[in-house]
């Protein structure tokens, strides 16, 4: 269970991050949203509430259960944000084929 | 400065990891398969029944006129007791390559009645010897230094987009840039995995990398004792054996007063003691307590816990490394932390090969270098796929059936490397990881069919999580494989 809680928190914490590296959001077409300013400093929370979440499970486990769940999030979301990318890269594209189409009609 | 430090590096990463990447993508994918060993044996002695009775110590005692008959052989035979992971009362020896195990009702003490196999400590012998004893042992422990070397440089190499592009994976790009990002994912991500096991590997094996005699000697050596040990097993014990042994409940009872109740795991029998040592299972520090016996009349020998900072990190690192302490989720994040770095070895070969297509195509070097590539990347989870296949097909009443179904692994395996490299020489390179990859496919696609016919008293609405696990695994390795040899 821990290790679930911890993975969500890590995915969490790497969307956020994700969403403030300029490289990911031209990837997936995105603009930065406002409210992500605010959250800018907090995201940094989220992985000592993993590491704590780690600790009350089994101390002496608890430092490869974090850096392990990090890993497995940041595949998660590596496949999530591709599979964003290439779905708003085909809304995008056929949006353009749209607009064509209207344009010469 | 840095551009040169980088393009150095760059030439250090490719090559060595290359060179030294093809058996470790092997270690690796072996490896992750030998985190599961206990329950791939489970999976490959399908008789046993999926639940069983609660142990009793008096059980035990069952099992010691097979103890007695190992003894006889030559063996040194132990006793692993039930625990959360294997419900059965085991009673194993090592016969030259892997644990040889015989499942007991731990209530009754009754042999059940079960195929002789390999096992997954099959896996586990691939993984730090590739099956060739102490020789293997040294060229996995050179190739973990070299991991360690490609791991240094590629932090280089990557430094400046380290961050960036952690979890930058853009498969719909073009080829090379597709499989650099799998490559940076799958390194990056799981880079803190991948740098303990490279370290702790190393640092376990650091007696074959810095022998305590000479190199010429030791290879001398490694060379002597890569032979089986079928030999030894005539060899008669210098101390005597004794007809009886004393009951064993009242010796675990005394152990766990020792090491602590429930913390028992193994009892190993030696002709001049009985030792019961601590479970694996109990902790990150794998510190193998034990308690001796006197094989006579039972009376306590001594208690050896070996003390000291360098013992520590020891048993700490083999215990992060081995992660016999871990419980199931922890397990699977070792298996999926090992799967992707192999999955990392697997596209630095492919991108090396990509990026020198073009220049050394038609040369010789490079051909037989991407026969290499076909036979270690496909070659090795074809022959795994094998390895069960053949346990289930194999005549139960087979003469050493656990050799067969060894043999039947490394002859998959040869013929991968050998169809890889005829059709890399032809100049058709796709062709042999197209034909390859299918194979694989159909492989992994089938085993659950075959494990739903072959397995007995299987349900359709019931199946043990062991058989589930195993086939489901079997199946996403399949898909992907498919996918792979469809965009080829």
């Amino acid at each position: 269970m821990t290790i679930i809680l911890c993975t969500f928190v890590w995915c969490l914490f790497l969307l956020l991050q994700a969403c403030h590296e300029p490289k990911m959001l031209r990837y997936a077409r995105l603009q930065k949203p406002a409210w992500l300013q605010r959250a800018g400093v907090f995201r940094f929370v989220l992985p000592l509430v993993t590491l704590a979440l780690c600790f009350a499970e089994r101390a002496s486990t608890a430092v490869p259960v974090w850096i392990a769940t990090f890993s497995v999030a940041g595949l998660l979301v590596a496949l999530g944000w591709a599979g964003l990318a290439r779905y708003r890269e085909l809304l995008v594209t056929s949006a353009n084929v749209r607009a064509k189409t209207l344009g010469k009609e | 400065m840095q551009d040169t430090l980088r393009t150095r590096m760059g030439w250090l990463h490719a090559w060595v990891g290359f060179a030294a990447g093809l058996l470790l993508f092997c270690v690796f994918a072996s490896g992750c398969l030998a985190v599961f060993d206990t329950e791939l044996t489970r999976w490959l002695q399908p008789e046993a029944p999926p639940q069983t009775e609660a142990f009793s110590p008096q059980s035990l005692d069952h099992v010691l006129p097979a103890v007695h008959d190992l003894l006889v052989q030559g063996e040194k035979p132990f006793i692993t007791l039930p625990s959360a992971r294997d419900p059965y009362l085991r009673l194993e020896h090592h016969d030259g390559h892997e644990f040889l195990t015989v499942p007991y009702n731990p209530q009754t003490g009754e042999r059940l009645n079960v195929r002789a196999t390999a096992g997954g400590t099959f896996f586990y012998d691939l993984h730090y010897t590739m099956r060739s004893g102490v020789y293997g042992e040294t060229v996995v422990a050179f190739a973990g230094l070299a991991l360690l070397l490609t791991i240094g440089s590629g932090i280089i190499i990557h430094l400046k987009g380290l961050i960036s592009d952690l979890m930058l994976l853009r498969p719909f790009a073009a080829r090379l840039r597709a499989w650099l990002d799998v490559h940076v994912v799958a390194a990056v991500v799981f880079l803190p995995f991948i740098l303990l096991m490279a370290y702790s590997g190393t640092f376990i094996r650091a007696r074959t990398l810095f022998p305590p005699v000479s190199y010429f000697a030791s290879v001398e050596n490694a060379f002597r004792a890569s032979a089986p040990s079928t030999h030894q097993k005539s060899e008669k014990p210098a101390v005597s054996i004794p007809s009886t042994f004393p009951p064993l409940a009242p010796l675990v009872a005394e152990a766990e007063r020792t090491i602590g109740a429930g913390q028992t795991g193994y009892i190993l029998f030696q002709p001049q003691n009985i030792l019961i040592s601590r479970t694996d299972a109990s902790g990150p520090l794998l510190t193998r307590e034990h308690v001796d016996f006197s094989p006579v009349d039972g009376h306590v020998l001594r208690h050896v816990l070996l003390p000291g900072a360098i013992t520590h990190t020891e048993q700490v690192l083999k215990g992060l490394h081995y992660a016999r302490w871990t419980g199931a989720g922890m397990r699977w994040l070792y298996f999926i932390s090992g799967a992707m770095g192999a999955v990392m070895f697997a596209s630095g070969s492919i991108i090396f090969l990509m990026k020198r297509r073009r220049q050394s195509g038609e040369r010789l070097m490079f051909r037989i270098a991407e026969g290499l590539a076909i036979g270690s990347v496909v070659g090795l989870p074809m022959g795994a796929l094998a390895f069960f296949w053949a346990n289930r097909l194999l005549p139960v009443a087979l003469q050493d059936r656990p050799l067969a179904e060894g043999h039947v692994f490394l002859a998959i395996w040869v013929l991968s490397a050998v169809s890889g490299m005829v059709w890399s020489l032809l100049g058709r390179p796709f062709q042999g990881w197209k034909i390859q990859l299918f194979c694989l496919a159909g492989l992994g696609l089938f085993l659950t069919p075959l494990d739903v016919v072959t397995r007995p008293g299987v349900t359709f609405f019931h199946v043990p999580t062991v058989f589930a696990a195993t086939d489901l695994v079997a199946f996403f390795l399949a898909l992907v494989s498919f996918q792979m040899a469809r965009r080829l």
